[in-house]
């Protein structure tokens, strides 16, 4: 493993602050401390850059502090890129206050509650001596206050909003320059058991891969920061040898919405960097690609602290984003909500196509604690009593929000919504309700501000899966990873509908047993982009079809899958699609054999699932 | 068994069988309890909430004093709204208030809503709906039992002859005997049951427990493993017996006494260093959840710890595993000779996960 990223990391300790004669720019996310405040890259694909946010579940958050350097010194025009977040579901003020701290004082502006979308906040002025400045973020809620950027400035006016234009401005600004990464033979992108997989296999094979992922830690869902246990069966019929790196760097516990051991972070990331064959960089996020024809050349991914941005160049890519974000960036065809039972012939597809999707979650759990517990009243929109308020002390996979928003364009609403009704919910529990007794020493533990997603755009390949392939038991030539899943698909809670019409955030699920099926190959490679393979939820499947492939333990074999077809594309000079016309028997070898390290037993035996379906063929 | 009073047992020496019952045994039932050799102990039972059926429990006994089982001779209504049919039987727990089995009298078949008779796959379905502690019957009342037509005026007839059967329920009951299976299956686990436990634990000390013990049947050690927990004076005498059942074959006594060993018994080092010998003849599962177990206490035995990185290292423990034996070890372990030499091994291993992750781990402990 190659340290680049670490030391990167560790010497980059002065944030990132653009500055010209007239005006500075500071990254909220490279304040060098930045004290309880979280870094958030979720939706940089959507409003520019990474963003720091005060999730501190009702109690404000420590300060967040930087020291900037200036130019010149004199006056400068403050503003801050900030927003309610609240503003979709509440008219009035929001809760995410924050202030501005100038050399420790506070500017005694709220900034925060305010905004319906991204906008520059006036924050006042101020008069730089020394060419220094020390600035910090004073959190007043603990309500998931947020920050893109500072900006002073000479000028009175606020830079540019439009998605585009701030981008250019951004990069000007912080004279951003891409450096080169490296040379690859593959590059894959996104850390969640899928991509890892795919990583530790593709190495074990001797392929030298850069695994890019945007969040400190491996895992995706499976981490700590998600907290969704594994699901699905492993090393079973007709590949028993595949699911042994699930095995080696599962967790071995399960359980959704528990304490962060559970998820066993340090297990994966040590597996991976085991791994000569792998380059990780963490806290990176791919954002764009450049491609040559129907081809990827390369990937460029900008970190998520300190806006370096690397590019990496390399014969392969494999998408593991979960939301097909390289494919998509390539043109690669995709589909996203769900299909017509005409298009397919799916039993439970409906009858027209809509854009409906699976939801995606903020889980949490709450503590009992020794002492009384406060918790402020949180009321923005959404509003609880004793007919609608959900009487529990933790809230895992059902609660799950945002199925008629888009999980992509639409996702920081989504995730927002996920947080205004765990604390909207917990406030009235802990305030109103006639059995707040019941929850008088309970305090929030932990709430994800990671929102957990289930699905969005599915990358097409060469064959579609389909809910007849999976109920039919239809075997194809290329078979590889078995899915074991049900088709479990979900859909608002009926009851919850009631109660929040159109503003859901419960799920049920309505599932449908399979027999083992190994997945074609062919869904593994995008059938437009020559050089893309794909593993992990954004595979070639119907919407019906995802309901089973989406488990983890099922992702983490395609990514096994997709590592054993990466080492044949490179040692042949071929692309996936290549492996598949000509190097079929070379992948059935491999899969049989797998590409586990230790003699270990499967120690994977938690939520396999339920009794397997009938094998109808 | 101290006295013979009123209220009190009374002692009858005898063969059961031999004393005239004489009771239709259908097939594929358990076997016939009452041949049963011992000495059979009665025990009066002021149920007030079922003034019908005997007034007493029947235990037999071995010749120790040990309990075989206990039995009460059964009459209940099967009804609802008014209209109630009889059903005798002879019910039986087994020596700690398990659901054993019943018998049937003579002539007295069970029969079903429209007056059939049960046939074997009946009482074989019966008994199997009765020895599920946790059968979905258990938190129905009587009216969940049945989905009512709007077209019936008196809807309510025995075993849902005019209702249909919850649909939920119809996979798991006696077909066309809902109420019978409700009936029963709440008999076996209402105050009979509780009276047999109450009588159990009336008799508990440490030469009680031990006898039960030693008899090796699976349910009497399952129920001592309950009672130590519930008394924890008489834990030092029983957990190192605990820790050898962890071995055993039969699943439930393995978990049972898996999960015995939690919370601040975790804490004495001398629990600690038997669990962990004991380690390469447990299952991975096991070993999995003791070492999640240890993982919580206070602080590991040095001792322990280095028989754990054994373990890794003869791989009787999986690799799998290291990282969370890692969290057990802290700075303080760093101080014993032997944890050092061990983890100057593994920072040395081949593997290079191994040996990173070590290296990582002393630095961490250093810091
Ligand atoms: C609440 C909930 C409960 C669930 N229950 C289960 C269950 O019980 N068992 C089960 O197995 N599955 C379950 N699932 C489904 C499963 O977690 C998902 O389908 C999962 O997304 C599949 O894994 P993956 O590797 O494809 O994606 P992910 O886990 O989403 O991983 C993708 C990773 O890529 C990173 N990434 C994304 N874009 C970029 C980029 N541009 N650059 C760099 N990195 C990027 C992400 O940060 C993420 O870490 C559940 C899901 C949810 C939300």
């Amino acid at each position: 493993m190659k340290n680049v990223v670490l030391f990167i990391i560790l010497f980059i300790t002065v944030g990132l602050v653009e500055s010209n004669a007239q005006s500075v720019l500071v990254e909220a996310e490279s304040f060098q401390n930045k004290g309880g405040w979280v870094v958030d890259q979720q939706f940089m694909d959507q409003m520019g850059s990474p963003y720091i946010m005060a999730h501190g579940m009702g109690e404000p958050v420590a300060d967040a502090t930087t020291t900037v350097q200036f130019p010149k010194d004199g006056a400068y025009h403050i503003f801050v890129r900030t927003f309610n977040w609240t503003a979709p579901w509440y008219e009035g003020e929001g809760p995410g206050k924050f202030e501005l701290l100038l050399e420790g004082q506070s500017t005694n502006i709220t900034l925060g509650s305010e905004g319906s979308e991204w906008i520059w906040q006036q924050a006042g002025k101020v008069n730089v001596v020394n060419k220094t400045l020390k600035i910090g973020l004073r959190d007043l809620t603990g309500f998931n206050g947020r920050v893109d950027a500072i900006y002073f400035s000479k000028s009175a006016n606020p830079p540019t909003n439009d998605f585009t234009a701030l981008n250019e401005f951004r990069n000007k600004a912080l004279k951003i320059k891409p450096r080169k990464a490296g040379k690859f033979d593959l590059v894959v992108v996104g850390g969640g058991v899928a991509g890892t997989a795919a990583a530790i296999s593709a190495a074990r094979l001797g392929v030298k891969v850069a695994l890019i992922q945007d969040r400190p830690v491996l895992g995706g869902n499976n981490s700590s920061e998600v907290r969704v246990h594994l699901g699905g069966r492993v090393k079973v019929h007709p590949f028993p040898a595949l699911g042994d790196v699930v095995n080696e760097m599962g967790p071995t516990r399960g359980g959704n919405a528990q304490p962060a051991a559970y998820y066993e972070d340090e297990k994966k990331m040590e597996m991976v960097l085991a791994e000569e064959n792998i380059s990780l960089f963490t806290n990176y996020r791919a954002y764009e690609v450049k491609t040559k024809g129907a081809k990827i050349t390369g990937v460029w991914a900008r970190n998520i602290e300190t806006s370096e941005e690397l590019f990496f160049s390399a014969p392969l890519f494999a998408d593991c984003t979960g939301d097909g974000t390289i494919g998509f960036l390539a043109g690669a065809d995709f589909a996203m909500g769900r299909e017509s039972k005409e298009q397919y012939g799916e039993a439970t597809a409906p009858e027209k196509a809509d854009a409906m999707t699976m939801g995606a979650s903020v889980q949490w759990y709450s503590v009992e604690s020794e002492k009384e517990e406060h918790f402020p009243d949180f009321q923005y929109g959404v509003e609880f009593n004793e007919a609608n308020a959900e009487q529990v002390t933790m809230g895992e996979w059902t609660w799950e929000t945002g199925m008629n928003f888009n999980q992509i364009s639409e996702f920081e609403r989504i995730r927002d919504y996920g947080l205004l009704v765990v604390f909207s919910n917990w406030s009235f529990l802990k305030n109103h309700s006639s059995k707040k007794q019941k929850y008088q020493n309970r305090k929030l533990d932990w709430v994800a501000y990671i929102a957990g997603k289930r699905e969005s755009r599915r990358l097409l390949g060469d064959l579609v899966l389909k809910e007849q392939d999976l109920t039919n038991h239809v075997l194809y030539p290329d078979a590889s990873a078995p899915t074991s899943w049900t088709i479990d698909l979900h859909y608002p809670d009926p009851k919850n509908t009631a109660h929040f019409p159109e503003k859901e955030f419960k799920s049920i699920a309505v599932h449908k047993a399979i027999h083992l099926y190994p997945i074609p190959y062919r869904c593994f490679y995008s059938r437009n982009v020559d050089n893309l393979f794909m593993a992990g939820r954004n595979i070639s499947v119907t919407h019906v079809a995802l309901g089973t492939v989406r488990v983890m333990r099922t992702t983490g074999m395609m990514g096994e899958v997709v590592g054993m077809a990466a080492s044949i594309a490179t040692a042949h000079k071929t692309n996936p699609w290549g492996v598949y016309q000509n190097y079929l028997d070379e992948l059935n070898g491999l899969m049989e054999v797998g590409v586990g390290k230790y003699k270990m037993e499967n120690m994977q035996k938690y939520n396999e699932g339920q009794t397997l379906g009938p094998k109808t063929e | 068994m101290r006295t013979v009073g009123l209220h009190w047992p009374v002692i009858i020496v005898f063969l059961f069988g031999a004393i005239g019952f004489s009771y239709e045994n259908p097939e594929n039932l358990p076997p016939d309890f009452l041949d049963a050799k011992g000495i059979c102990v009665v025990h009066s039972f002021a149920d007030s909430a079922d003034l019908i059926s005997d007034q007493e429990i029947i235990e037999l006994q071995d010749e120790d004093g040990l309990p075989i089982w206990f039995a009460r001779h059964i009459f209940k209504d099967v009804c609802i709204s008014g209209k109630c049919r009889m059903v005798r039987l002879w019910l039986f727990w087994d020596g700690v208030g398990n659901y054993h089995g019943f018998k049937l009298l003579e002539h007295e078949p069970l029969t079903k809503s429209d007056h059939t008779q049960f046939e074997a796959a009946d009482y074989k379905k019966l008994d199997e709906i009765l020895s599920d502690s946790l059968s979905i019957l258990k938190d129905l009342k009587q009216e969940d039992l049945v989905i009512i037509p709007d077209s019936i005026d008196n809807p309510y007839e025995l075993d849902g002859y005019t209702a249909a059967t919850q649909p939920a329920l119809s996979e798991v009951v006696v077909k066309d005997a809902v109420y019978t299976c409700h009936t029963l299956w709440h008999t076996v686990y209402g105050n009979t049951q509780e009276k047999i436990r109450s009588l159990l634990t009336a008799r508990l000390d440490q030469s009680f427990l031990e006898a039960m013990f030693k008899t090796g049947d699976v349910s009497k050690k399952l129920w001592v493993v309950k009672m130590v927990d519930q008394h924890p004076e008489y834990h030092a005498h029983f957990y190192l017996r605990f820790i050898e059942c962890m071995k055993s074959g039969d699943n439930l006594l393995a978990e049972s006494t898996l999960s015995y060993f939690r919370g601040a018994m975790l804490d004495d080092i001398l629990i600690q260093t038997k669990l962990v010998e004991t380690m390469p003849s447990l299952s991975l599962h096991q070993n999995t959840e003791l070492i999640w177990k240890l993982v919580d206490c206070d602080l590991l035995a040095d001792e322990s710890v280095v028989r754990l990185l054994e373990h890794v290292q003869a791989e009787e423990l999986p690799v799998g595993l290291l990282n969370l034996i890692y969290r057990l070890i802290k700075p303080e372990h760093l101080e014993d000779p032997q944890v050092v030499e061990k983890l100057a091994d593994f920072s040395q291993a081949e593997d290079v996960y191994i040996r990173n992750m070590t290296k990582r781990l002393l630095q961490r402990t250093k810091e």
